[in-house]
C-alpha cells in the first residue's frame, strides 16, 4: 500500500480544493470585517487553481484511483471544468449581494468551496459509497447556505424543508445502494455493471434497488413528483444561494445519474428508461404550467428549473451516446443560463430591498439597457429561442429522442416548451415595455458587470457556435 | 436470524416514516434519524450475516476464514458517521428555526412561500393549525 | 449604453439616416446585380454543427430571388420613409437597428436551404417583430399587441420546429432542396402526417391564416413603417413562402391541398368581411392584407402551374400596392393626427403627392387596366378556372375582388375626394420628401410593371420554375389581354363601386352583427384562453404545492410505495424468499427487541425527552446487534456516536425547555393515513431486503479484502484495513463531512446566542 504524489495526480483538483478550503477557513479566522474580501479573492483563486489542475490532469484515458472508488475520465474533466467555472460565476455574483445585505462572512465561501468539492467528488465517484459521500458533502453545505441569512426566518424554514426531504432522499439512495450491493456483492460501478451484465445477479432485486436510486436522483435533481422542496427552497434561500443551488448542482446531478444509472446499471437501461420517461413528462408538464402562475421570480425560475430537469432526463433516457451528449450539453448550458438569470436578480437587490418579484423586472430596459439585454438573452435561452444556446440544447435533446423512435415524447416536449415560452416572454415584456416601479439606480461592481456580460454573451456565443462545446461533450463519451 | 432482523428493520422503518410525516418538526427529524438507523441495518443485512466472529485475521495466519463479512461493516461505519453529522446539524437547524420562525409546527412553516394574497397560495386557514394530519381524518 | 442615452435626446441626423438607408439599398443593388449576372439557382454551404449535420446552407432560386427583391426593394422604401416619419423620435436609432436586423433575418429566411437554419431566421423575425410592434411601448395596446403577435407566431414557430425535426428525420436530410426531391416518393407515415400538420400550423400563424388571423390587425399598433414592412410586404409572406417552397414535395397530399385551400378560402372571405367593419384606415388595410394572404395560400394549394404563376405575380403586386397604401395611411396619420376615416376627407388639396401615390396604388389594388393588379387578376382568374375546384370559384373571386376595389376606393378616393364637409382635418399638411417619395415610387413601379408586364416576366418565370420544377418548359406570358378577363373585371369593378358607395350603411350593419360575433371571435377566444392559463396554473399550484411538509413527505413516500408495490406484484411469482436459518441465540434477539421497543416507544411518546431516549435505544440496540454479529468496531462506533448524539440532543432539549417547548406538538398519536403509508413503506423495504438477501452472494470483493489485508496493508483487523487503506478516500470524505457539519453548525449556534441571552435577561 504505497501512495506517491504522481499516482494521486488525477485527484489533484479535489485534494487541492480540500486543502484550499481548510486553509481559507483558518485564514478567515484572522480577518476583520474590512479585510473580509480577501476570503472572496482566495476562494476565486482556489476555484481557478482547481480549473488549472483539472486541465493539467485531463486526458483521453480513464484512470482509476483509491482501489476503484475514484475515476477520472474525459467526461469528468469536462464536467468538472464546467462546474468550477459556473461556481466561479456564482461566487462573483454573490459578493455584491452579500455586501448589500450585510451578510458577507467567510463561512459563506468556505461552505461554497466544500460544496464544490462535494460535487467534484460526485463527478469522479466510481463507487456507490463515494457517490453517497459527495452527495452528503454537497447537501450539508447547501443546507447550511440556505439557512445562512441569520435574521431570515424564511431561510431557516427553507433549510428545514430542504433537510427533511433531502434526508429522506439520502435514505432512499442508501436503501438502493444496499439492495444493489446485496444483489451483486460489489460496490464499484464497473464491477457492478459486470455482475449485472453477466446475469449473476437477481434481476428483480436490482430493479427494486433501481427504484430507490432513481428516486434519490430525482430528489436531488428536483424532478416531479420529488420536486416539492424546490420552490420553497429557491424562494427562502438568500438569492445568491439560490443562484448557486440552481446552477452548478445540475451538472453534479447529471454526473450522479450518469455514474449510477449508466456506468453502474447500464444494462438495466430498459427499466430506468421507463421510470425516467414518467419523471421527464411530469416534470416538463408541471414545471411549465405552474411557472406561469408565479409572481415571485425566484419561484418562477424554480418551476422553470423543474421543467428543464425534464429535458435533461429526456436526453438521458434516450440511452444512447447521442442522448448522453445532448443531456450533458443541456446540463452545462442550463447551469450557465440559470447562473446568469439569478445573477441578474441578485444585481437588482440592494440594502433593505430583496428583489424577488417579477414586477421588480419592470422597466429594466430604462434603468439599465445592458443588463436588460443580458436578461433578454438569458430568458430567450431558457425559452429555447434561436440563436441562443438554449435552442440548440433543446434541439440536440429532441434529436436524440427522435433518433430512438420516441417521436411522441419529442412532441410532448415541444408542446410544453411552447407553454413555457409564455412566462419567459412575459418577463421580457416587463423588462422592455413596462414602466419601472423601482427607479433606484443599479450599481454593480466591475467584476460583477464583466462576469454578467460574459455570461449573457455566452448565451449568444454558444448559440452561434455550438459545435465546439458539443464536440467536447461528444468526445467525453466516444473516448 | 434473517427473519428476526427483517422484523426489526420493518419496525424501525415504519416508525421512521410515521414520525417523518409528523407535524412536529422535532419528531420529524427523529423519524429521519430512525430511517437512517434502519438504513444502516439494511446495509448491514445486505452483506449477509454469515458468522458471529469479528473480521480479524488471527495472529500467525494471513487469510481470513470463517468470520463476518468485513466490507459491509466498513460501509456501515461510514454511514453511521455521516448520518450522525447530518442529524446533529439538523437539530441545530431546528433550534434556529424555533428562534427565527418561532414555531416547530411543520404546517406553520409558510414563510418561504408566496404572500397570502397570491392566488397560487393555498389558504392557511386558522382551522389548519388545529386540524390533525392527514386530512383524511377530517373527512 | 452610451448610444441609448444619446438617442433619448433626439432623432438622428441626415447622415446617419442615410447610412442606415444605404444598407437595404446596397442589398437591393446586390440582388439586382446578382440576378442580372448569375444563373439561378445559386447555392453555398458552410459546415456549422457537424455533429448534427447542420450546415449553414443557402440557396437562391427564382422564388428566393423574388422574395429578396421585395425584401430589399420595399426595405429601401421603408428605411427612407422611417427617417421622415419618425424624424426627431428618440428611438429612431433603435428602430433602424431593429429594422436592419429584421431585414437580415428575412434575407436569411428566404435563402436558407437547411430546415434548422430556416427555423432560426424564422424565429428571429418573430422576436424582432415583437420588439418592432412594441416600439411605442408607452401605449398599452401596443404592448398587448406585441405580446399577442409574439405568442401566436412564436407558438407557431415551435410547432414548426417539431414539424421540421420530424420531416428531417423522415426524409433523412435537413436540406430543403433535397427534401423536396425526396418527399413525393415517401409513404404517408403518421410521423410525416404529423410533420405536415405542424408545418401548416407554423406557416398559418406566420401568414395570419384562419384561425390565427386575428393578430395581424391588432399588430397595427406598430409604427407605420413597421406595418408596411412587416405586415404587408415581407414577414407575413413568409408563411406563404414556406408553403410554396414545400409545395412541390407535399403537393400531392390531399391533406396539404385541402388544408391550404380550406384555410386560405376561409381567411380570404373572413378578411374581406371584417375589413368592412373597420373605421381605422390601417386596420382596413390590414384586413385586406389578411384576405390577400388567404388568396395566396389558396393559390399555393391549387394544382397546376397557372396557380404557381399567380402566386408569384400576386406576391409581387401586393408588395407594390399594399406597402404604398400603408405609407399613405401613415402620411395621413402624420398630417392629420388621425386614421379614422369618418374624420377624414378632401385631403387632396393639403396632401397632393400623397393623393397621387394613393391613386396609383389604389388603381393597382383595384385591378384597373394598365396596372400590375390587372395582370394579377387576369392570372388568378385563369388559374382558378383551370383548376376549377369550387363551382362558385368565379363568383367568389368576383366578390373578393369587389371588396378589394371598395377598400382601394376608401383608401385612395374617399379620404382624398369625398366628405368635403368634414372639417376636422383642416390643419392637414403634406409630409417631407422622405414621406412622399417612397409610396410614389413603389406605386409607380406597380403601374410600370402593369403597363410593361414583360419586365416582370423573367422574375415570375424563375419563381414559377422553383415552385413547379416539372413545368419549366411551359411557356406563359404576362401580357395585357383585353379579352374575356376585362368583362369579368368590369363586373367586379361594378360590384366594388357599389360596395364602396354603400360603405357606411354596410359598416353599420356589420358593426351590429359583429358585436355579437366579436364575443365568439378568435381574438376573444384567444384572450379568454390566455386568461385561463394563469388561472389554471394557479389552481394547479394550489393543489400541488400545499405548503404542508408532512404532505410532501407523504407524497414522496407514497410514490415510492406505489412504484415498489407495482414491481413486487409484477414479479411476485418469480420471487424466492430466504429459507429459515434457525434461532440466532439470545444476544442478537435481545438487541433486536431493544431496537423494536425503542422504535415503537418513539412513535408513542409525546414528551420530547422520552422520545429522545427511545430513539437512543434504537441506536444502542443497533450497536448491540453489531457486537453480536461479528462487528465490534461498528458497535463501538455506534455506542460512541449514540452517546454524543444523546448529549447533543439533551442540550438541544435544554434550549427547548427554556422556550417552554419540552412537550411535543399536540397532534393525535394515531393518524391512520400516515400509519397505513408507513406500514406500506416498511413492508416494501423489508420484503425487498428479504428478496435481496435470499439470492446467492458474490463474495469476491469481501474475499479480496480478507486476502489482501495482511500481505498488502499489514493489518489484521480487516475492517480497519478497509477503512484506512483500501477505502481511504471514503474515510477522508467522512471526516470532511463531520468537520463540515461543525462549520455549518457554528454560525447557526452563533446566531442563536444573542437570542438566548435576550431570553435569559427577560
Amino acid at each position: 500500500m504505497e501512495y506517491n504524489l504522481a499516482s494521486l495526480q488525477p485527484a489533484l483538483p479535489e485534494i487541492f480544493l480540500l486543502s484550499a478550503a481548510c486553509l481559507i477557513l483558518v485564514i478567515d479566522l484572522f480577518l476583520t470585517e474590512r479585510t473580509r474580501l480577501l476570503t472572496y479573492g482566495l476562494s476565486l483563486a482556489a476555484l481557478a487553481g482547481a480549473v488549472a489542475l483539472t486541465l493539467y490532469a485531463a486526458g483521453p484515458e480513464r484512470e482509476i484511483l483509491f482501489h476503484g472508488s475514484f475515476v477520472r475520465d474525459p467526461m469528468s474533466d469536462v464536467l468538472k471544468i464546467g462546474l468550477l467555472l459556473i461556481s466561479l460565476f456564482a461566487f462573483v455574483y454573490a459578493k455584491d449581494y452579500l455586501i448589500e445585505l450585510d451578510i458577507l462572512r467567510g463561512e459563506y465561501y468556505v461552505l461554497g468551496l466544500f460544496g464544490v468539492l462535494g460535487m467534484l467528488v460526485m463527478i469522479s465517484a466510481n463507487s456507490f459509497l463515494t457517490v453517497y459521500l459527495g452527495l452528503e458533502l454537497l447537501a450539508l453545505c447547501l443546507y447550511a447556505l440556505v439557512a445562512f441569512h441569520r435574521d431570515s426566518g424564511a431561510g431557516a424554514e427553507a433549510a428545514m424543508k430542504y433537510f427533511v426531504l433531502g434526508a429522506l432522499a439520502s435514505g432512499m439512495l442508501l436503501y438502493g445502494i444496499s439492495m444493489v450491493y446485496g444483489a451483486t456483492g460489489q460496490l464499484t460501478f464497473p464491477e457492478v455493471a459486470g455482475v449485472i451484465a453477466g446475469g449473476d445477479a437477481d434481476q428483480t432485486v436490482l430493479v427494486f434497488g433501481l427504484v430507490f436510486i432513481v428516486v434519490g436522483v430525482s430528489f436531488k435533481f428536483g424532478a416531479v413528483p420529488f420536486h416539492m422542496w424546490v420552490p420553497d427552497v429557491y424562494q427562502g434561500a438568500p438569492t445568491s444561494v439560490t443562484l448557486f443551488l440552481g446552477s452548478a448542482p445540475k451538472i453534479a446531478a447529471f454526473a450522479l445519474t450518469m455514474r449510477l444509472l449508466v456506468d453502474g446499471m447500464g444494462s438495466l437501461v430498459e427499466q430506468w428508461q421507463n421510470m425516467l420517461i414518467i419523471l421527464a413528462v411530469l416534470s416538463m408538464a408541471l414545471g411549465n404550467v405552474v411557472a406561469i402562475a408565479q409572481s415571485n421570480v425566484k419561484r418562477m425560475l424554480a418551476y422553470s428549473t423543474i421543467s428543464h430537469v425534464g429535458f435533461i432526463f429526456l436526453g438521458l433516457l434516450a440511452g444512447t451516446d447521442k442522448g448522453y451528449t445532448a443531456a450533458m450539453f443541456y446540463a452545462i448550458t442550463y447551469a450557465l443560463t440559470a447562473a446568469g438569470g439569478f445573477g441578474v436578480i441578485t444585481m437588482l437587490c440592494r440594502k433593505g430591498f430583496d428583489a424577488e418579484n417579477l414586477h421588480d423586472l419592470k422597466g429594466l430596459n430604462d434603468r439599465s439597457p445592458w443588463l436588460a439585454f443580458m436578461m433578454l438573452l438569458i430568458m430567450f435561452s431558457m425559452a429555447g429561442v434561436p440563436p441562443t444556446v438554449g435552442f440548440f440544447a433543446k434541439l440536440f435533446v429532441l434529436d436524440a429522442v427522435i433518433s430512438v423512435d420516441m417521436v411522441w415524447l419529442a412532441l410532448v416536449a415541444v408542446f410544453f416548451s411552447i407553454i413555457g415560452a409564455f412566462y419567459y416572454i412575459r418577463a421580457v415584456k416587463m423588462m422592455y415595455f413596462d414602466k419601472p416601479i423601482d427607479t433606484a439606480p443599479l450599481a454593480a461592481s466591475m467584476d460583477t458587470q464583466v462576469m454578467m456580460s460574459i455570461n449573457g454573451l455566452a448565451m449568444l456565443g454558444f448559440g452561434l457556435f455550438p459545435a465546439a462545446l458539443l464536440g467536447t461533450c461528444r468526445a467525453a463519451f466516444s473516448g | 436470524m434473517t427473519a428476526v432482523l427483517a422484523a426489526t428493520i420493518f419496525a424501525t422503518v415504519t416508525a421512521g416514516v410515521y414520525l417523518a410525516m409528523s407535524r412536529d418538526v422535532f419528531r420529524c427529524v427523529i423519524g429521519l434519524a430512525l430511517l437512517g438507523a434502519a438504513a444502516n441495518l439494511v446495509l448491514f443485512a445486505a452483506g449477509r450475516l454469515v458468522s458471529p466472529l469479528p473480521a480479524v485475521v488471527p495472529v500467525g495466519e494471513i487469510l481470513l476464514t470463517d468470520a463476518a463479512n468485513p466490507l459491509p461493516q466498513a460501509l456501515v461505519l461510514t454511514a453511521i458517521v455521516i448520518g450522525f453529522a447530518l442529524v446533529c446539524y439538523s437539530l441545530v437547524l431546528l433550534l434556529r428555526l424555533m428562534r427565527d420562525a418561532r414555531t416547530d409546527d411543520a404546517l406553520a412553516l409558510r414563510y418561504a412561500e408566496p404572500r397570502p394574497d397570491d392566488p397560487v397560495k393555498p389558504p392557511a386557514s386558522a382551522a389548519d393549525c388545529d386540524v390533525a394530519w392527514p386530512p383524511e381524518d377530517r373527512a | 449604453m452610451a448610444a441609448v442615452t444619446e438617442d433619448r435626446r433626439g432623432g438622428l441626423g441626415w447622415v446617419e439616416r442615410g447610412l442606415f438607408t444605404a444598407l437595404p439599398t446596397l442589398a437591393l443593388g446586390l440582388v439586382v446585380w446578382k440576378l442580372a449576372l448569375l444563373e439561378l439557382p445559386l447555392s453555398v454551404s458552410w459546415s456549422w454543427v457537424p455533429a448534427l449535420g447542420i450546415d449553414l446552407a443557402f440557396r437562391v432560386d427564382g422564388l428566393s430571388a423574388l422574395m429578396l427583391l421585395m425584401i430589399t426593394g420595399v426595405g429601401t422604401a421603408v428605411f427612407v420613409y422611417a427617417g421622415g416619419y419618425l424624424a426627431g423620435h428618440p428611438g429612431l436609432r433603435r428602430l433602424y437597428v431593429l429594422l436592419s436586423l429584421f431585414m437580415l433575418a428575412m434575407i436569411g429566411c428566404v435563402t436558407a436551404d437547411h430546415l434548422v437554419v430556416l427555423f432560426m431566421f424564422w424565429e428571429a423575425t418573430s422576436v424582432l417583430s415583437f420588439l418592432l410592434v412594441g416600439f411605442d411601448h408607452e401605449r398599452t395596446d401596443s404592448r398587448k399587441s406585441a405580446q399577442q403577435a409574439l405568442m401566436i407566431t412564436g407558438t407557431g414557430g415551435l410547432a414548426l420546429l417539431g414539424g421540421f425535426i420530424m420531416l428531417g428525420q423522415a426524409s433523412g436530410t435537413y436540406v430543403i432542396s433535397e427534401i423536396v426531391d425526396v418527399l413525393p416518393s415517401l409513404a404517408a407515415t403518421p410521423e410525416l402526417t404529423a410533420a405536415l400538420v405542424l408545418i401548416l400550423i407554423g406557416a398559418f400563424t406566420k401568414s395570419a391564416q384562419f384561425p390565427f388571423h386575428f393578430w395581424l390587425p391588432n399588430a397595427m399598433a406598430a409604427p407605420t413603417p413597421v406595418s408596411a414592412y412587416l405586415h404587408s410586404a415581407t414577414m407575413v409572406k413568409l408563411g406563404v413562402y414556406l408553403l410554396a417552397r414545400l409545395d412541390p414535395g407535399f403537393g400531392e397530399w390531399p391533406l396539404w391541398e385541402w388544408g391550404l385551400k380550406g384555410a386560405g378560402s376561409i381567411t380570404a372571405a373572413w378578411g374581406m368581411v371584417l375589413a368592412l367593419r373597420e373605421r381605422d384606415l390601417k386596420r382596413i388595410l390590414a384586413w385586406s392584407t389578411v384576405a390577400t394572404l388567404g388568396t395566396l395560400v389558396t393559390l399555393v394549394g391549387l394544382r397546376g402551374e397557372g396557380a404557381t404563376v399567380a402566386v408569384g405575380t400576386l406576391l409581387l403586386a401586393h408588395a407594390l400596392y399594399k406597402a404604398p397604401l400603408f405609407f399613405v395611411a401613415g402620411n395621413i396619420d402624420h398630417g392629420t393626427g388621425t386614421r379614422v376615416i369618418d374624420h377624414l376627407g378632401n385631403l387632396r388639396h393639403a396632401m397632393p403627392w400623397t393623393a397621387a401615390a394613393a391613386l396609383l396604388a389604389g388603381a393597382s389594388m383595384a385591378g384597373m387596366p394598365l396596372s400590375f393588379g390587372y395582370v394579377v387578376k387576369d392570372v388568378i382568374l385563369e388559374a382558378k378556372s383551370a383548376g376549377d375546384v369550387f363551382a362558385f370559384a368565379k363568383a367568389a373571386n368576383t366578390v373578393f375582388g369587389a371588396v378589394a376595389v371598395a377598400v382601394a376606393g376608401v383608401a385612395a378616393v374617399r379620404v382624398f375626394w369625398r366628405h368635403p364637409g368634414v372639417n376636422e382635418t383642416c390643419e392637414a399638411h403634406e409630409g417631407g420628401p422622405a414621406l412622399v417619395a417612397p409610396p410614389l415610387l413603389l406605386a409607380l413601379a406597380g403601374i410600370t410593371l402593369g403597363t410593361f408586364p414583360f419586365f416582370a416576366q423573367e422574375l415570375i418565370a424563375g419563381a414559377t420554375g422553383a415552385m413547379t420544377p416539372d413545368a419549366e418548359a411551359v411557356a406563359f406570358s404576362l401580357a395585357l389581354e383585353f379579352g374575356p378577363a376585362l368583362l369579368s373585371l368590369l363586373a367586379t369593378f361594378a360590384v366594388g363601386v357599389v360596395v364602396y358607395l354603400l360603405w357606411d350603411p354596410l359598416h353599420a350593419r356589420f358593426e351590429r352583427a359583429a358585436r355579437r360575433v366579436g364575443r365568439i371571435g378568435m381574438a376573444a377566444q384567444f384572450e379568454r384562453a390566455l386568461s385561463w392559463i394563469p388561472r389554471s396554473a394557479a389552481a394547479s399550484t394550489r393543489a400541488l404545492q400545499t405548503g404542508r411538509l408532512p404532505a410532501y413527505v407523504a407524497l414522496a413516500a407514497g410514490t415510492i410505495v406505489i412504484a415498489l408495490a407495482a414491481a413486487l406484484v409484477a414479479d411476485w411469482p418469480s420471487l424466492y424468499w430466504p429459507s429459515a436459518d434457525g434461532w440466532p441465540g439470545g444476544g442478537p434477539v435481545g438487541a433486536c427487541a431493544l431496537i423494536v421497543f425503542g422504535a415503537v416507544a418513539a412513535v408513542l411518546q409525546r414528551d420530547r425527552l422520552v422520545l429522545l431516549l427511545a430513539a437512543g435505544l434504537v441506536g444502542y440496540g443497533s450497536g448491540l446487534l453489531f457486537l453480536f454479529t461479528g462487528a465490534p468496531d461498528v458497535a463501538y462506533t455506534q455506542f460512541t456516536v449514540e452517546t454524543v448524539f444523546v448529549i447533543v440532543v439533551a442540550s438541544v432539549l435544554l434550549a427547548l425547555n427554556r422556550q417552554h417547548r419540552a412537550a411535543g406538538l399536540a397532534e393525535p398519536l394515531w393518524r391512520p393515513g400516515a400509519f397505513m403509508l408507513a406500514v406500506g413503506f416498511g413492508a416494501a423495504v423489508t420484503a425487498l431486503l428479504l428478496v435481496a438477501t435470499a439470492g446467492s452472494f458474490d463474495t469476491a470483493l469481501s474475499q479480496f479484502f480478507a486476502e489482501r489485508s495482511v500481505p498488502d496493508a499489514y493489518g489484521r483487523n480487516v475492517v480497519n484495513v478497509i477503512l484506512v487503506d483500501f477505502r481511504a478516500l471514503d474515510t477522508l470524505g467522512e471526516i470532511t463531512v463531520v468537520l463540515l457539519s461543525l462549520i455549518a453548525a457554528v454560525p447557526l449556534l452563533q446566531a442563536l446566542r444573542p437570542a438566548r441571552d435576550k431570553g435569559d435577561g427577560a
